[in-house]
């Protein structure tokens, strides 16, 4: 069933991004995440710890007692903070660079394409690992790294977009008349990458998540005055036989989150290609995955 | 090439001397066009005909500027572009306007009728230190709209509400709300249907007559040049084999190949019902 | 010819060459290519990490130890040639680079190639084990999903559905929980190491988890795209069996997708492997990857990226060799 072609601007309150299901959903968890901003650790009794489900503490305690479903909503903020920061210097980055090297597309930036190329093939838990050991395990760390070994992905996408987008008539017009490239790119190129990159940065906050938490398994996630789920995770895993809950309720948490930004990710990507508002073709898992590898 | 005998009122909008243009690609040369020379009075419409990858494309980025020629000498109002610093060059360069081939992708689809039209307003405002959101700039819009006969309600619209008669005009407008001294357009009913095409060439007479618009109309159907240009310039494999007054080569073509175009037009068009071409009116 | 096109070759004045020559010219230049990708990208990183090393501090400090004394610091400074001006270090490391001596690792006292090279065939089994599982399940099972018809068609959905939650559940908790049901309850597997055959599995599992699902939605979009086509229909009305439809049309079109999609995901895989071995305790390189940079053991921190590097770079020119083997539209040069 095809819904005729909207007008851009009722992107956002077409029939898939409205339910309103998501929206009450996000907004929570984003309401969380201020809440629980900055707050620390649940509160520990370490005469409670390593217990199962019950009564009190419905998801059980962890190794110093605290409750599970505590820390769960205390570690939150990371993931979501780190995922937004890294997601967001992705896609700026990646947007900039994107557009030069296609709009310009001279010697360089075929060159530096190519050594895109070549990050977005290499392996980015190796990249992580080196930098994270050099710069620190900090927040703002972490999300550099993320950011910096994920804006080729969106790069890969802006650039070929920028390619089909430069032979369109009406940008060789604005070429002749405006004489300046950036202009160019400023009034007619950006807006249109625009909803591709946001639903790219869609999909790359949801890789994003589960790689941040995949850091604390090898010891450069956070360090462990930062709550965070990944370090829930690593703790489990040390304690899968006594308190396998620990585990289960941080994998649980982080699943329920990846998944949720995935269907958001899905539908909104789905929205924009029923609004004909991207250009060519929808931006789907698939193609993300033929244009450059995903992550997680 | 001399075109008609008529002396010329004053200098011409556009010439082109012995230009030729070769493509370097990887070890390959491509000569895309070699030794043209060509010259649109002021005033005047002037036809570029030619079978596709006969050059009339190239000639046309020469004098748009997104092609450097090998060699040869490009004059926009009888001054060479070649001699004078790089802004006057965009000042020249920017009284020559375009309508392309393509009405469906030579409008933003993002941005309304009206800031189309007001984008080659706004680049001139900005370059020439102007004010580029003025009421002025909304009432040139609004005028221009009225020229090509479009209903000033279709200013709010989006491409994609209009037919691709009205994205043309939408173009015209555009390109004509700077004033140009030479319009060029590209193969611009190509893509339109017979009524359409009929009504947009009158359009493109009319407003020669009106402003006194010099015009370079390219195009593969010699009906279409019959309909508009005072004269015109048959191209081959890049170079102009024949060329001179539209109503006289009609008459008696020299070249062979100026005689199979004229055919082919014959044989194709049903709109002038395969009779005698209608020549361009010689004013 | 419009405004917009780019010009077209019409006319050849190079000298002409026979299409042979031209295909090695560029499985060649390819190589060449990707091979200077290579080079390029680590050269930027040795450098970028170098820099971003000595801003964090005195490598020599921290190579000595929190308990050296002053002199110790010294010393260890001279030795490792950490006096000398920074540009000539960047330098001198560069030129052991290339030339792949990495020196000694400072924790294990032996070369730091060979320690990296030891571990190198360890993580590149794995990988194509959780390769071989990766192709395995989601070529017929992205056929099902992309499929029609039948007489269970929502199952189907349902399917679709359970590969799209596979995608957001991470494949390292899938490992846990691999570890926690077959190794820790049923005890059937063991969850560390990588010598017995039997070891092999719940890592590998685990590993080809972090791209099965991807795969499975990229072939079963590429089979329904097969399957809508007119081609199909006409086959089925002309009332060929839905098994060789599927042999004959389908299948040979989604082999190009998935065979290029596969190849970028092994090195996916490489990072997911780094992972995977610090989960089930395997000996590979993504573990001496990790431990040498808790380490600050540069010599076996750099050993380890480069051998990485060269693995990807071995897979991207298999894979673009593959990949243009089996499309031929692909296969003269160009692209």
């Amino acid at each position: 069933m095809t819904a005729p072609a909207r007008r851009p601007r009722r992107l956002l309150t077409s029939r898939g991004v409205r339910s309103s299901l998501f929206w009450v959903v996000g907004l929570g968890i984003l309401g969380l995440t201020v809440y629980y901003h900055g707050r620390g650790h649940a509160p520990q009794r370490i005469a409670d710890r390593l217990q199962g489900p019950s009564a009190e503490h419905w998801l059980g305690t962890d190794s110093v007692g605290r409750d599970n479903v505590a820390e769960l909503l205390a570690g939150l903020p990371w993931s979501i903070e780190v995922s937004l920061l890294a997601t967001a210097i992705a896609a700026v980055l990646g947007t900039l660079i994107g557009v030069a090297s296609g709009w310009y597309g001279n010697w360089w930036s075929r060159a530096l394409l190519r050594l895109v190329d070549f990050e977005v093939a290499f392996p980015f838990v190796v990249l992580a690992v080196v930098l994270i050991g050099v710069l620190g395990r900090g927040q703002l760390q972490i999300a550099f790294v993320l950011g910096v070994s994920l804006w080729p992905l969106v790069a890969r996408v802006v650039h070929g977009e920028t390619l089909q987008l430069r032979e369109k008539e009406y940008v060789v017009y604005a070429n002749l008349v405006w004489g300046n490239g950036w202009r160019v790119i400023r009034e007619h190129l950006v807006p249109a990458l625009m909803i591709r990159v946001a639903v790219v940065s869609a999909f790359v906050f949801a890789d994003v998540l589960g790689a941040a938490a995949a850091l604390s398994l090898l010891g450069i996630g956070p360090s462990l005055e930062t709550p965070s789920w990944g370090n829930m995770l690593a703790e489990g895993q040390h304690y899968l036989q006594r308190a396998p809950f620990i585990a289960f309720s941080s994998a649980l948490a982080l699943i329920f989150l990846v998944v949720f930004v995935n269907l958001l990710a899905d539908r909104l990507a789905r929205a924009v290609e029923r609004s004909g508002a991207a250009l060519a073709g929808a931006i789907t898992e698939e193609t993300l995955v033929t244009e450059g590898s995903v992550r997680s | 090439m001399a075109n008609s005998d008529q002396a010329r009122p004053s200098e011409s909008a556009a010439t082109l001397t012995s230009v030729s243009v070769v493509y370097r690609r990887g070890r390959q040369r491509v000569s895309a066009a070699t030794d043209v020379s060509l010259d649109i009075p002021a005033g005047r419409v002037v036809g570029l005909i030619g079978e596709s990858g006969a050059g009339k494309s190239t000639v046309l980025k020469v004098l748009l500027g997104l092609v450097k020629p090998t060699s040869g000498r490009v004059e926009i109002g009888g001054t060479d572009l070649a001699s004078v610093p790089p802004r006057r060059a965009v000042a020249l360069r920017n009284s020559i306007q375009v309508v392309m081939q393509n009405p469906y992708g030579s409008l933003d689809p993002r941005w309304t009728v009206a800031r189309s039209i007001a984008e080659p307003l706004r680049a001139e405002a900005r370059r020439t230190g102007g004010p580029s959101d003025s009421a002025a700039i909304r009432a040139r819009v609004a005028e221009m709209l009225d020229r090509v006969r479009l209903p000033a309600a279709k200013a709010e619209s989006y491409p994609r509400q209009l037919s691709g008669g009205e994205r043309q005009r939408v173009a015209i407008a555009r390109a004509l709300s700077v004033r140009p001294r030479l319009l060029v357009a590209d193969e611009p009913v190509t893509a339109l249907d017979n009524v359409t095409t009929a009504q947009i060439l009158d359009l493109l007479d009319e407003l020669h007559r009106d402003v006194g618009l010099a015009i370079l109309i390219v195009s593969h159907s010699m009906s279409v040049i019959a309909h508009l240009a005072q004269d015109v310039y048959v191209m081959r494999h890049g170079r102009v084999v024949e060329s001179g007054d539209t109503a006289a080569i009609l008459d008696s073509p020299r070249h062979p190949h100026t005689a199979m175009l004229i055919e082919a037009s014959r044989f194709l068009d049903e709109w002038t019902d395969g009779s005698d071409l209608a020549p361009a009116g010689a004013a | 010819m419009s405004l917009t096109d780019t010009p077209q070759a019409e006319v050849t004045h190079g000298p002409a060459g026979t299409r042979a020559t031209s295909l090695a010219w560029t499985i060649v230049s390819r190589f060449l290519v990707r091979a200077a990708e290579l080079v390029g990208f680590l050269v930027l990183l040795v450098v970028a990490l170098f820099l971003l090393a000595r801003a964090q501090g005195d490598p020599a400090a921290v190579l000595a130890g929190p308990e050296a004394s002053p002199e110790d610091v010294e010393a260890i400074r001279v030795l490792y040639g950490l006096d000398q001006p920074l540009l000539i270090q960047l330098l001198n490391f560069l030129r052991h680079f290339l030339f792949f001596d990495f020196g000694t690792s400072i924790h294990e006292k032996v070369p730091a190639l060979e320690l990296a090279l030891d571990r190198l065939g360890t993580t590149v089994v794995l990988c194509l084990i959780a390769t071989v599982i990766n192709v395995a399940v989601a070529t017929p099972l992205g056929l099902y999903v992309g499929g029609t018809g039948g007489r269970l068609a929502w199952l189907r959905k349902v399917v679709s559905g359970a590969v799209l939650a596979a995608q957001g559940v991470q494949y390292y908790i899938v490992g846990m929980l691999l570890i926690a049901v077959f190794a820790i309850n049923l005890r059937l597997l063991p969850a560390i190491g990588f010598d017995r055959p039997d070891s092999w599995v719940l890592p590998s599992i685990a590993l080809a988890w972090l791209a099965a699902p991807r795969l499975t939605r990229v072939v079963a979009s590429a089979a329904s795209q097969v399957y809508g086509s007119e081609i199909v229909h006409t086959a089925t009305a002309y009332g060929l069996r839905p098994g060789t439809i599927r042999t004959r049309y389908v299948l040979p079109n989604v082999m190009v997708p998935m065979i290029a999609t596969a190849g970028t995901q092994f090195t996916l895989l490489l990072s997911g492997a780094v992972i995977v071995e610090g989960l089930f305790g395997i000996n590979g390189l993504g573990l001496l990857l990790v431990v040498s940079a808790q380490n600050f053991d540069f010599p076996t921190l750099a050993a380890s990226v480069t051998l990485i590097g060269l693995i990807v770079f071995a897979v991207t020119v298999i894979s673009d060799l593959l990949y243009r083997l089996v499309d031929p539209r692909l296969r003269r040069s160009g692209a």
